[in-house]
């Protein structure tokens, strides 16, 4: 079926949903999974539909107009022409820091820094925390060791056991 | 995925000048690099818009591919390698910016064109029109469309270059170029 494209509309408003196929096949030849029935029929839809073979016209002109213009732009010549010195100073600078690399490897060294002084304070704390548990260690009760008692806190009273019999008697 | 680039560099001059530049031969590096440098150029001022930092783009391509030739090992193309290194630096601008001021607003595009298409002040319009919307377009698809007007190189390439696959490569170039033809409307018509 052919589109026929409105003109009064804005540019891009036509849309026919073949259009990219036949610009990926017709312009930039990327479709080579299309059996030859496909590429017929989409031959023929080109040659019927006004939106897909204006827009071919038109991105084909695209295309030269991109292809031209870098050439002629000022930049482009300058660049061309300063190409030569530009290479002579990546040669020379090979094994010397550019300015954007010499950030970097500060911004590394930084960031390495960084992490080293958080290691040394982890195992500060934890070297601190481990040491206090063994110079204090849960005190175990002994019965030789005299009991800590409280001043002014009265101590009940301690009951010997009496001796047991002795069996000699 | 069939790529033509994964095949290994054939052509024999280029694979000698390969081997003598990975040795820090200078001057097999520079013919090495002399077929691409029209390309080169063009990218990089297509890239960085500006031609103070379009300079400052290429000469740290240079550097990194200089430093980097030990590396390459001729899988794909000399030129996508290039191209490829380029387009890593062009998303990372802090890395090779070194002019400190921005680009200045070069561009005045005038709503309405000249009618006569054969007088020069139109095809400069048309000219300035066109770096306009190519501006506009975001950076992949820029580089995208690029890529294939310019330089000719299939889906498969610009997906090396672009580090990502044809079909994405396919639909960056189709929506550049529909976007450019928007802008550019009825200029574009024969």
């Amino acid at each position: 079926m052919s589109n026929s494209p409105d003109r009064s509309a804005p540019m891009g408003q036509n849309r026919c949903e073949l259009t990219d196929l036949v610009l990926a096949h017709f312009l930039d030849g990327a479709l080579d999974d299309l059996t030859v029935t496909e590429a017929e029929e989409l031959a023929v839809h080109r040659e019927e539909c006004d939106v897909c073979r204006e827009a071919l016209a038109r991105a084909r002109r695209l295309d030269a107009l991109l292809a031209a213009s870098v050439d002629e732009h000022a930049a482009t010549r300058r660049l061309n022409e300063r190409f030569g010195s530009l290479l002579e100073q990546a040669l020379t600078v090979e094994h010397e820091p550019t300015a954007a690399t010499t950030a970097t490897r500060w911004k590394s060294l930084a960031r390495n820094a960084l992490r080293a002084a958080a290691l040394v304070m982890v195992g500060f704390v934890v070297s601190r925390w481990w040491s206090s548990r063994v110079e204090a260690p849960t005190p175990v009760p002994s019965p030789e060791a005299p009991s800590v008692v409280a001043r002014g806190v009265p101590q009940p009273a301690v009951v010997s056991e009496p001796a047991a019999p002795s069996t000699a008697e | 995925m069939n790529r033509p680039e994964s095949t290994r560099t054939q052509d024999p001059l280029e694979a000698d000048l390969l081997v003598r530049a990975r040795t820090g031969d200078g001057e097999a590096f520079r013919l090495l690099l002399e077929p691409h440098q029209k390309s080169l150029c063009q990218l990089a001022r297509r890239v960085a818009g500006d031609a103070h930092w379009a300079e400052d783009l290429l000469q740290e391509t240079l550097i990194r591919a200089v430093r980097g030739i030990g590396g390459y090992r001729g899988e794909g193309s000399f030129r996508t390698w290039l191209y490829s290194i380029l387009v890593r630096l062009a998303s990372e601008p802090k890395r090779w910016r070194r002019a400190e001021t921005p680009p200045p607003l070069t561009v005045e595009v005038p709503d309405v064109l000249a009618l006569d298409p054969a007088d020069l002040a139109f095809t400069r319009e048309l000219g300035d029109r066109l770096d306009e919307a190519m501006e506009r377009l975001p950076q992949r698809q820029r580089l995208a469309l690029h890529l294939r007007a310019v330089e000719g190189l299939d889906y498969d390439r610009i997906a090396s270059v672009l580090d990502c696959k044809a079909g994405a490569a396919r639909m960056l170039v189709l929506e550049a170029r529909r976007r450019v033809m928007e802008r550019l409307g009825r200029h574009l018509e024969p």
